[in-house]
């Protein structure tokens, strides 16, 4: 990599703080707007409205937004994302612990998705109108249109309780977790992940058919392909190398765009699951309005989206060193 | 992998005996300190953690817990209590009288976040507690108040793990010391929640190893968590009690009254609901035995004042049932009114037609249907309703909002009582809890006001009685608000599981006795 390169992943790098500032800003206003605060978590009618304004007082949100927004960010600035109002532990150890099992329901539905969607996606495009691509079109416009609460209740009822196979919920079983070994410890976090990869997996793949079936359609279709079937090249090395290259430049912004929202559609699949992820805990603190918690939730989230568009752009350059960010060069 | 999966789990299993109790809760909870805590979940874990001075049996009777004898003096304001010798916190140290009067402090205390500190500040001044040795505690009232005791059920915490420090972020809400019969050992936030028995426990070592809450927040997946054994004991909605009357299954399921009751809250500075007549003639618009038919199954009573079937207060139907469903009765009260039916089959005076907005919460499909009842009630006595959903937050917001008259007709509501005791009516229905307490509706009434401030001073339970009979007699001509009914609560218990109490207490009231079947 040139200087140059190394320049723009600094610019780059750079832009990102500007941008999180300007995300939690517009976040933290959304919140603020929304009715209620957090001393609604206390549901009960029967509490005092007095003693509610004092807990109001108590917690600082007797302020204005932009005061408690600024507080917020000199906080987050040294390095503390606070405390939860409800709980009052920190928020930064509340996220850390709920990271693995997000990343273990996002990372392998990530795989399976890939696996499967792309083969599948080649298949229907290179056979384009035969009855495999019908077939396989019917099927993802199936898993597309299927809404994902739904189908995980499907697989509850059909997988837990019909076939009794599989559990309904939870990360592991913690009446025997403790002394189970390593690897079954490791087994009981895959054999209870089943069910909520799969409820995510459906829609996942079938949306990703789509886009890879177009794409490969589309680098087909163009005049390089037709140039190398009329040199005689094979079937098979048109689409695996010629073609592929250009197909996955499509696929690598889809991807980029994706991937973040694969941490958001999971939301729904950690609460119908009980999967103690970061997606459920963002839930329950928009319900429960627990500001800090939401605030650090969307922190890292727009983390990981920004962080993704920016490996994004430089995945282009590996798979098509012509999009000018010269950095690869 | 799954078979082999589920065979190891399965031999773990077994090799383990499962002695620990499954519960599912909705939420994590919030804290496990009790002078803190106002969320469900965090009321279920604390009640096997900590003791109070006294506790409420099966029955819901209060009965003595951390308390070995009390007394009450003549003018029923000094209370003096003995404490039971020889308790230890989960840590090792005594249990004394300093701790009861720091937790009572605590509540008192503006810094520390507490919806219960308006419990213990009666008249506008505070209860006095001191400790006058190691094993007694003296509370002084500013009056008499006959359900004190049933307010000294709350846990009561450790001063030496407390004092001096900031209760509200203290570590220890996540980490309680309490005296109860279980001791948290583990906590995965979002995931579950372990308990393990107390050895040292002063009533006997539990028959359980341990209680292990999962935290399901889908009542749907809680419920077949129960129905595969996953979890022991859960609440059960009323329609999955019907529809698996004909399933063949390991749950035994148990119905009990509660401290409840739902309603249609009247807003009474609106200037049509502030008129009793046509409160009236709303309540006898609506066939209360339909609702309880539809919504409940038939698991419940009519309602026609705020009270709870479980009360030692609560009154006959002669007192209550008043303007009962009469759509007759309700035409004639309106046309006593200067209302005249249009051709639309509606209620109109001045060219107005007659009708309501109801506010109702989202999430529950029952609610719904109750709210969609209610209307085809009203318009069968040409009435108009119109129905509004709001999130509960903003539900909340607007009947609490400080814009007075507030912006709502009617809302619908269920309410829980604190305490078995119909001083609990007290915050709601006294004219002082308006607007900023927790009188709603803004319900203003000198006799019922005087009724109340009465009832609570008197000990003599006949005597109490007597007094709120007259309030309902008031209540139920009044008609504040819209009383519908008294729900059964239902709970599903696993065949496994033996020890359960039954009874509006719920099954685990003798939890030192609950096993599973060897």
């Amino acid at each position: 990599m040139n200087n140059y390169g190394w320049r723009y992943i600094a610019f780059r790098l750079a832009v990102l703080i500007p941008m999180l500032i300007g995300i939690t800003f517009i976040s933290f206003l959304l919140i603020q707007a929304s009715p209620g605060d957090p001393t609604s978590f206390y549901h009960n009618p029967s509490f005092g409205i007095d003693d509610l304004e004092l807990i109001r007082s108590n917690l600082g949100l007797d302020r204005s937004t932009a005061y408690q927004y600024f507080l917020w960010l000199k906080h987050v600035m040294s390095g503390n994302l606070g405390y939860s109002y409800i709980t009052g532990r920190p928020v930064f150890s509340m996220i850390v612990e709920k990271i693995p099992a997000t990343l273990v329901l996002t990372l392998s539905s990530f795989f399976i998705i890939m696996v499967l969607s792309v083969p599948l996606g080649v298949l229907s495009a290179y056979h384009q109108q035969s009855i495999w691509d019908y077939g396989i079109t019917i099927m993802s416009f199936l898993g597309m249109a299927i809404p994902i609460f739904w189908l995980a209740m499907i697989c509850i009822m059909f997988f837990s309780l019909k076939l009794n196979i599989f559990p309904t919920s939870g990360y592991y079983d913690p009446n025997i977790y403790p002394y189970a070994s390593f690897f079954s410890q490791m087994g009981m976090i895959l054999y209870h992940s089943f069910l909520p990869v799969l409820s995510i997996v459906v829609g996942g793949v079938a949306s990703m058919i789509r886009y890879n079936r177009a794409s490969f359609i589309q680098v087909l279709g163009s005049d390089y392909i037709t140039a190398a079937r009329a040199r005689g090249i094979s079937s098979k090395r048109i689409l695996f190398v010629h073609a592929s290259k250009n197909a996955f430049i499509s696929m690598v912004t889809i991807i980029g765009l994706w991937l973040p929202s694969l941490f958001g559609g999971s939301f729904v699949v950690e609460y119908i699951f009980g999967w103690p992820g970061l997606g459920k805990m963002g839930v329950e603190a928009v319900f429960t309005r627990d500001y800090p918690v939401l605030m650090g939730v969307l922190l890292f989230s727009s983390f990981l989206i920004v962080i993704s568009n920016f490996l994004t752009d430089l995945a282009y350059c590996f798979v098509d060193p012509r999009i000018g960010t010269g950095v690869c060069s | 992998m799954v078979s082999c999966s589920k065979k190891n789990e399965e031999k773990i299993a077994n090799s383990e005996k499962k002695r620990y109790l499954n519960m599912a809760l909705l939420a994590d909870p919030a804290s496990l300190n009790p002078v803190l805590i106002a969320d469900v979940s965090s009321h279920a874990v604390t009640s096997f953690i900590f003791n109070g001075l006294f506790r409420r049996d099966v029955d819901l009777k209060i009965v003595k817990d951390l308390v070995k004898d009390y007394s009450v003096d003549a003018s029923g304001t000094v209370y003096t209590f003995i404490l039971k010798k020889g308790i230890q916190w989960h840590d090792g140290k005594a249990f004394k009288a300093k701790d009861v009067v720091f937790t009572f402090q605590t509540i008192l205390s503006p810094l520390t976040n507490t919806v219960r500190r308006n419990h213990f500040i009666i008249k506008g001044k505070p209860v006095l507690w001191e400790a006058i040795s190691d094993y007694e505690v003296r509370a002084t009232l500013p009056s008499p108040y006959s359900p004190f005791l049933e307010l000294l059920t709350i846990g009561i915490i450790p001063e030496h793990i407390f004092a001096g420090k900031d209760v509200n972020k203290h570590p220890n809400n996540q980490q309680p010391i309490g005296t109860g019969p279980f001791m948290l050992k583990e906590w995965r936030s979002s995931h579950f929640l372990k308990l393990v028995k107390n050895k040292n426990y002063y009533e006997g070592v539990p028959l359980l190893d341990g209680i292990i809450y999962k935290v399901i927040p889908d009542m749907n997946t809680a419920f077949f968590a129960l129905e595969r054994g996953e979890i022991h004991l859960q609440g059960i909605p009323v329609h999955e009690v019907v529809s698996r009357k004909e399933r063949r299954s390991d749950i035994k399921i148990q119905s009990f009254f509660s401290l409840n009751y739902s309603y249609v809250l009247f807003n009474l500075d609106h200037p049509l609901l502030s008129n009793v007549k046509i409160r009236r003639a709303l309540s006898a618009a609506v066939d209360r035995r339909v609702l309880i038919d539809k919504v409940l199954y038939g698991y419940g009573e009519a309602a026609y004042v705020p009270s709870s079937i479980l009360s030692w207060a609560h009154p006959n139907a002669s007192i209550t049932h008043r303007y009962t469903y009469e759509p007759e009765k309700t035409k004639s009260l309106l046309k006593a009114e200067g209302y005249r039916l249009n051709k639309k089959g509606v209620f109109e005076k001045f060219g107005k037609p007659l009708m309501f907005t109801l506010l109702i919460p989202k999430g529950s499909s029952d609610i719904k249907k109750i709210a969609q009842l209610l209307q085809h009630f009203f318009s069968e006595s040409g009435i108009k309703l119109s129905i509004q959903q709001h999130d509960w937050a903003s539900f909340l917001k607007i009947l609490r909002s400080k814009d007075i008259p507030r912006a709502y007709d009617m809302a619908l509501l269920g309410w829980q009582f604190d305490i078995n005791d119909p001083d609990d009516m007290y915050a709601s229905w006294h004219s002082s809890g308006y607007p900023s307490g927790t009188n709603l509706g803004g319900y203003k009434d000198k006799r019922v006001d005087a009724l109340l401030e009465k009832g609570r001073l008197l000990l003599d339970r006949d005597s109490r009685k007597k007094v709120y009979d007259d309030l309902f007699t008031i209540i139920a001509e009044d008609v504040p608000s819209l009383f519908l009914f008294y729900p059964k609560t239902f709970v599903g218990i696993h065949q496994s599981v033996r020890g359960v109490t039954e009874g509006p207490g719920g099954p685990l009231k003798s939890i030192l006795k609950v096993s599973f079947d060897e």
